[in-house]
């Protein structure tokens, strides 16, 4: 009699172990299937440079609101600049996205002494920035909000908007008081359209 | 009891079992064969002088298109010195031209990144050169390169989709440097185009400058101005000569150089604050200012003298010294910081319109040529 107590308790022990290891391994199978979006959706920002000039400063991008874009709604980027204080007259920011999957619909100049423009390059977007002349005094960037650059997400996924450091005879850069040329470090930034 | 125990606990092994399987090949076996791999590896390396030149290769399946990638590539610091990413080899341009790359020599690390702009069924599949990495040997040795496969790579194709990377045998490249490749090239001779006094052509040209409308003031009347011309084979001939201003603001000079004669040529003039022009025929007009364009060449160069008269047509400023082909924060910014001065050198940098003064209608004219932004090419 006790005997048999013994070997029904093993018995309930063993299905137990193996119910408890079935949970487990669907458990984890599912925290993996979970894991590649999650891995792929990533919001990365990486820096990038050109290796032969000298980085001071930098400029990114960053998501003026908190929430992940949504596709078909327009969302805004605000392009960043900090001038490691140097005293700024003029910048050029090279911005590049993939097209198939992001509409600029506009970009607004958010620092009022400076004559903004943007123009079309392979990449996406050539942004300019000229100190107004009625401005005297000096400006140095410290995280200074330079524009704001509105998307419309045509695309699910993960896309990335860079800060390209040349493309052909354009370069990012700022340039100080003393005409001399500033290469900022400049960050790139993926976005994360959902549906 | 005893009966249905068995068949529960062959039940729920089975299961275990199943399960089990599926795991581990889900988190550890990982077929070459599966599409959602690519290969990236190193081809075949190249010396110049003092400078190693390695291409970077993706094989991917001819379905799997990459649209932007990100590979780091780890180095021997005592051997090797990471130069700007090689942009020269049109063959390894499969990404398109976007350029990001860092280095890390605390690491030995070189990161590139690339994302494409073409359109997806535009985009490199198959076995392709995703970029060539360029290093300077500092050191005599052995130089060992690798893609490690546990190292933050991204490849990504349209969708987007991510690939796993993989590496091969060819992903660690090991090079011997001897002292033989550290001596580096002799620096290139540089050749400017100064005036020719001999040559079978002499182009004399009428020219205007935007933003002159009088004599400019002293000192200022006269400027070099270079000229290329380019037959319809693209083969070019350069030269540069001093141009006088007349009252009206008309500029005349010319260059003497060695070319065919022969017609469908192209001129392409560039003044000393300016934007090249490109001029297709011997009489060019133009509308308003910058409106004048062309594509084929029809001018007729003959040995001798050759008298064009491109007033007609003005040469747009922008470009200031050192000039770079483009409009840019700097040009804006040299006039910005110039204004109100008048000293020769100042003027010779930034004064647009040769009235002596940097003022705002010069900082009106940089402005303005923001919008046309850059050389007109051949």
């Amino acid at each position: 009699m006790e005997n048999n107590v013994s070997k029904q308790k093993m018995f309930v022990f063993v299905v137990f172990v193996l119910l408890l290891m079935t949970v487990f391994l669907i458990i984890a199978n599912q925290l993996k299937k979970n894991q590649v979006p999650s891995q792929t959706n990533k919001t990365e920002v990486s820096p990038t440079i050109i290796l032969t000039k000298t980085k001071i400063g930098r400029m990114e991008l960053i998501l003026k609101e908190s929430a992940q874009p949504i596709i078909g709604q327009p969302f805004s980027l605000i392009l960043l600049a900090d001038s490691n204080g140097k005293k700024i007259t003029g910048f050029d920011a090279l911005i590049g996205y993939d097209k198939t999957a992001l509409e600029l619909i506009n970009a607004t100049a958010l620092k009022e002494d400076f004559k903004v423009s943007s123009f079309d390059n392979i990449a996406g977007k050539t942004v300019n920035g000229a100190r107004k002349i009625q401005y005297n005094q000096p400006v140095v960037f410290s995280n200074t909000e330079l524009m704001e650059l509105n998307f419309k997400p045509l695309k699910i996924g993960v896309f990335s908007v860079n800060i390209v450091d040349k493309i052909n005879k354009e370069t990012t850069q700022m340039v100080d008081t003393d005409n001399k040329i500033i290469y900022p470090g400049a960050f790139s930034f993926s976005v994360n359209i959902q549906q | 009891m005893e009966k249905i125990k068995t068949p529960i606990l062959f039940i729920v092994t089975v299961f275990t079992v199943a399960f089990l399987w599926a795991f581990i090949s889900t988190n550890s076996y990982r077929s070459k064969a599966t599409i959602d791999h690519v290969s990236v590896y190193f081809g075949n390396e190249s010396y110049s002088g003092n400078e190693l030149k390695l291409p970077i290769i993706i094989e991917s399946e001819t379905t799997q298109k990459v649209s932007s990638a990100k590979i780091i590539v780890n180095y021997d610091t005592a051997h090797l010195e990471p130069m700007i990413y090689d942009e020269s080899d049109s063959t390894c341009q499969k990404l398109g031209t976007t350029l990001m790359a860092r280095t890390s020599s605390a690491s030995g690390t070189f990161t590139i990144a690339r994302v494409s702009n073409l359109v997806a069924d535009q985009l490199p599949s198959g076995i392709f050169c995703f970029g060539t990495l360029k290093f300077r040997m500092i050191a005599s040795g052995t130089a060992t390169l690798s893609i490690n496969s546990s190292a933050a790579h991204e490849v990504v194709g349209p969708g987007p989709k991510a690939y796993t990377v993989q590496t091969t045998t060819n992903s660690t490249k090991t090079v011997t440097i001897t002292s033989s490749n550290l001596t580096p090239l002799p620096t290139q001779l540089i050749t400017t185009s100064p005036s020719p006094t001999t040559g079978n052509v002499t182009l004399n040209l009428k020219l205007k400058l935007q933003g002159v409308v009088k004599k400019p003031a002293s000192g200022q009347e006269t400027q070099t101005v270079k000229v290329k011309i380019v037959d319809v084979s693209g083969n070019t001939a350069s030269g540069s000569g001093q141009f006088t201003a007349d009252d009206n603001g008309i500029w005349i000079g010319s260059i003497t150089t060695n070319v065919a004669t022969g017609s469908g040529y192209k001129v392409f003039v560039k003044g000393p604050k300016h934007l090249q022009k490109r001029v297709c025929v011997a009489t060019p007009t133009e509308t308003y200012p910058g409106s004048y364009h062309c594509d084929q060449g029809g001018i007729t160069i003959t040995a001798g003298q050759n008298t064009f008269d491109f007033s007609g047509v003005y040469m747009l400023v922008g470009d200031l010294p050192e000039q770079d082909g483009v409009v840019n924060s700097y040009d804006t910014s040299l006039i910005r910081n110039n204004l109100g001065k008048s000293d020769a050198d100042t003027l010779s940098k930034a004064d647009l319109n040769f009235d002596g003064i940097v003022d705002t209608q010069d900082y009106s004219l940089i402005i303005s040529a923001l919008s046309v932004r850059g050389d007109e090419g051949e």
